[in-house]
Formats: C-alpha cells, sequence, structure tokens
C-alpha cells in the first residue's frame, strides 16, 4: 500500500513538473529531458494499469520499460554535458577526453570478456543490461561533475537541479540494481522502497530547481588568453616549476 | 565481488561529487563568486625585514637568555603559529595560481589536456611538498627552520608575480590579462 502511495505521489509529481516546464517555456530549454519524463508518466500509468488488470505479465513489462528509460536517459544525459560545457570549449574538450577514456575502458573490458569466453557483451538478462546502461550514465556524469567542480563552470539552478536529481536516481539505480543481483531475493524489500523513494526525492528536486526559468550566470570570458592557450601554460608552467624547485632548496638548507 | 563494491563505489561516488559541488557552488552565481578578486591579497603581505627578524634566531637566542621556561615556551608557540600561516599563504597563492590558469582555461578552444594534466599534476606535487614543510614545521619548530623559512617568503613573492600575469582582470565590458 505503501508502495502504492509512492507511486501515486511519483506520478503527481511528474505532472507538476512538465506543467510548470509547459508553463515556464522550459519545455524548449530541456526538450530531451522533459521527453524522459513524459515517457516516464505515460509508461508509469500503463504499468499501473497493467498491474491492476494483468498482475501476472506486470514484471516483464516492467523491466522492458525500465530498460527503455534508461536508453533515453542517456539522451538526458548528453543533454545535460551539452547545457553545462556548450559555453566552455576548453572545458568540453577535457570531458570529451574523459568521456572517450571510459569508452576506451568498456571496450577494453569487452574485448577482455569475449577473450575469456563471455561473449563480448556479457549481460544476459535486462535487469543486468539496464544495470550497465546506468554504469555508463554514472560514469559520464562522474566526469562530468569533476570538470564542472574544477573549471568552475556555472550552472544556474535549473540545470543544477536537473543534473542532481539525475544523478541522485542513477546512483541509487546502480547500487540498487547491483545489490539486488548480488543478494538476490533478501534485498528484495529494501529495494522496493528504496528505488521509488529516491524517485520521488529526484522529482521533488527537479519540482523546486524547475518551478520556474533561472538564468545560467554569464561566463567571464577573456578572447585574449582564449587566443593565447600556449602562453597561459606556459606562465602556468613556469610558476609551478619554480615553486617546486625553491620548495625541494627548502627541504636541503 | 570486486564488480559488487566497483559499482556501488561508483554510485556512491556520484553522490559526493553532486554533494561537493552544492558545496562549491551554493547558489547560480557562486561559480562567479569564487573567482579571486583581482588585486586582492590572497594572504597577509609581511615585509621582507620583518620575516627576517620574525623567524631569525636573535629573537629566540634573546628569549633563551632570559632563562624562562614558561617564556620560551610561548615564544615557540607564536612563531609556530605565524609559521603556519605563512605556509598557508603560500599555499592559498598556488591555489589562485591553478584557479586563474583553469578560469581563463576552460573557454579555450585551443585546450590541450595533456597539457593540463601535466599542470595539474605539477599543482598536486607542489601541494605535496607545502604539506610536507608543514610537517617539519610541526616537528621541528619554527626556529630550527630559518633556511626554510627564507626559501618558502622568496617562493611566495614568487609564486604572486606569476599569479598577477595569469590572473584575468575585469576590464569594461569583459575580462583582460594583467
Amino acid at each position: 500500500m505503501l508502495s502504492l502511495g509512492i507511486w501515486i505521489l511519483g506520478l503527481a509529481l511528474i505532472g507538476l513538473v512538465l506543467a510548470r516546464a509547459c508553463a515556464q517555456r522550459l519545455v524548449f530549454a530541456y526538450p530531451i529531458f522533459y521527453m524522459y519524463l513524459a515517457f516516464v508518466l505515460f509508461t508509469s500509468l500503463g504499468l499501473l494499469f497493467i498491474y491492476w488488470t494483468k498482475h501476472s505479465e506486470y514484471s516483464r513489462y516492467y523491466w522492458y520499460v525500465e530498460f527503455a528509460g534508461a536508453a533515453l536517459g542517456c539522451g538526458v544525459v548528453w543533454e545535460i554535458y551539452r547545457h553545462a560545457l556548450g559555453r566552455f570549449p576548453g572545458a568540453a574538450r577535457m570531458a570529451r577526453n574523459g568521456l572517450l577514456f571510459t569508452l576506451a575502458l568498456t571496450v577494453s573490458k569487452a574485448i577482455a570478456n569475449a577473450s575469456t569466453g563471455l561473449g563480448w557483451w556479457p549481460t544476459k538478462t535486462l535487469v543486468a543490461l539496464e544495470r550497465d546502461l546506468r554504469t555508463v550514465q554514472a560514469a559520464v556524469l562522474v566526469g562530468l561533475a569533476i570538470v564542472i567542480a574544477s573549471y568552475a563552470i556555472p550552472l544556474g539552478r535549473n540545470l543544477w537541479g536537473l543534473m542532481a536529481g539525475y544523478a541522485l536516481l542513477i546512483s541509487t539505480n546502480l547500487v540498487t540494481l547491483t545489490l539486488s543481483e548480488h543478494l538476490g531475493s533478501a534485498f528484495y524489500t529494501t529495494w522496493r522502497y528504496l528505488q521509488p523513494l529516491a524517485y520521488v526525492t529526484a522529482l521533488s528536486i527537479w519540482c523546486a530547481a524547475l518551478w520556474s526559468y533561472g538564468p545560467v550566470p554569464a561566463p567571464n570570458v577573456n578572447s585574449r588568453i582564449e587566443q593565447d592557450y600556449q602562453t597561459l601554460v606556459q606562465v602556468t608552467t613556469k610558476g609551478f616549476l619554480h615553486a617546486r624547485t625553491y620548495l625541494r632548496k627548502a627541504f636541503r638548507p | 565481488m570486486s564488480e559488487v563494491v566497483l559499482l556501488t563505489g561508483l554510485g556512491l561516488v556520484l553522490l559526493v561529487l553532486m554533494a561537493v559541488l552544492r558545496y562549491r557552488f551554493k547558489s547560480s552565481g557562486a561559480a562567479q563568486e569564487s573567482m579571486p578578486k583581482p588585486g586582492v591579497p590572497l594572504s597577509v603581505e609581511i615585509p621582507q625585514e620583518l620575516v627576517e627578524r620574525l623567524f631569525g634566531s636573535d629573537d629566540w637566542n634573546f628569549v633563551r637568555a632570559q632563562g624562562s621556561e614558561q617564556l620560551s615556551r610561548l615564544f615557540l608557540r607564536e612563531r609556530r603559529e605565524l609559521a603556519l600561516s605563512w605556509m598557508r599563504g603560500v599555499r592559498e597563492r598556488a591555489s589562485g595560481l591553478m584557479h586563474s590558469h583553469r578560469m581563463a582555461a576552460r573557454a579555450s578552444s585551443d585546450l590541450k589536456p595533456l597539457d593540463e594534466m601535466r599542470i595539474t599534476v605539477y599543482y598536486l606535487l607542489f601541494e605535496l611538498l607545502c604539506q610536507s614543510l608543514v610537517l617539519a614545521v610541526w616537528l621541528r619548530g619554527p626556529v630550527a627552520l630559518t633556511g626554510l623559512i627564507e626559501r618558502i617568503d622568496g617562493l611566495s613573492g614568487q609564486l604572486a608575480r606569476v599569479a598577477g600575469r595569469a590572473e584575468p582582470v575585469v576590464v569594461d565590458g569583459g575580462l583582460n590579462q594583467t
């Protein structure tokens, strides 16, 4: 009964976030994210209908919908990347290299699995496939968060809330899917409440952050420095090299 | 089992990172506020003559000649605090240099990831060396560090000059480099 209550609360919150998005025209700013939310709303209503009418079929449909949602979530991550780093080509290049590194790791793992006879794609179930998708999304979001923190990228209230809510959803999903696969039915009760609770929390974050339009602070851009990145690197490198030399000498008075 | 730890760890790291981001940018404009203000010193400047006097052995010899254990302890404690405060200042300058670099580099379309990684390594090494010096101050005491202090003072000034060159400065309607 409690889980059903959380489910209905979640649906109401999605409806509210979507209604605000239409009213504030935020739907044009983050189209993929709102498409994802609309997908979640309609599939949740469909699942609720199946839950009441064909209960035995519910589990099968649930995992199909979850997997489709995870696949659509990749678009949300891309939207976060585009909005956060679109105005910062340098930081975006760092993020792209990080993503390529993540991709290289994934491909290496697939090759290693193939060479040990596990096949290119070792997952056999939709649950495992969804977990793999969430893993890639989590790795990409970790990389994005590191770049955003390192380069002090201003996000603005809307984008910050979108990213925070989605990161909460992804991390909870990843942890619960991993533990449920490892612990089996022992984890089922916890998973049954933890997952919807995380979803409602993420929706509450989105509801608060995307209630109205919040402008992204304008970046301070220095065109001269942009044109002269090598000089900047030389100046900074020289500063640290001199500093290190002084400190090394300091250890040998 | 290792996969469970790895994936659970990844999920938790993501949560921690989001909390760090929240802390760093409490509001949407926090990133701008966190930029070092051009022209504002990152730590209290101490003139060279005063530094030499504060960290030289003359005062310590004088205090020790008084034969008061309590006075010697008080003197050493105050000098240690001063030395640590100075180290904090040096680290702040290094941090300011790194911050200024990233503020300028983030918008550069010519950015080279390898150069960025190299500079990050330099910074981390420098931080490590600074922490080692702080430890040395704690273990050896400030008076025994006369040679060290003189060098740190030179480093502090040098970093300030370098940071000043790299630091973006607001000019009418935009930023410029000093």
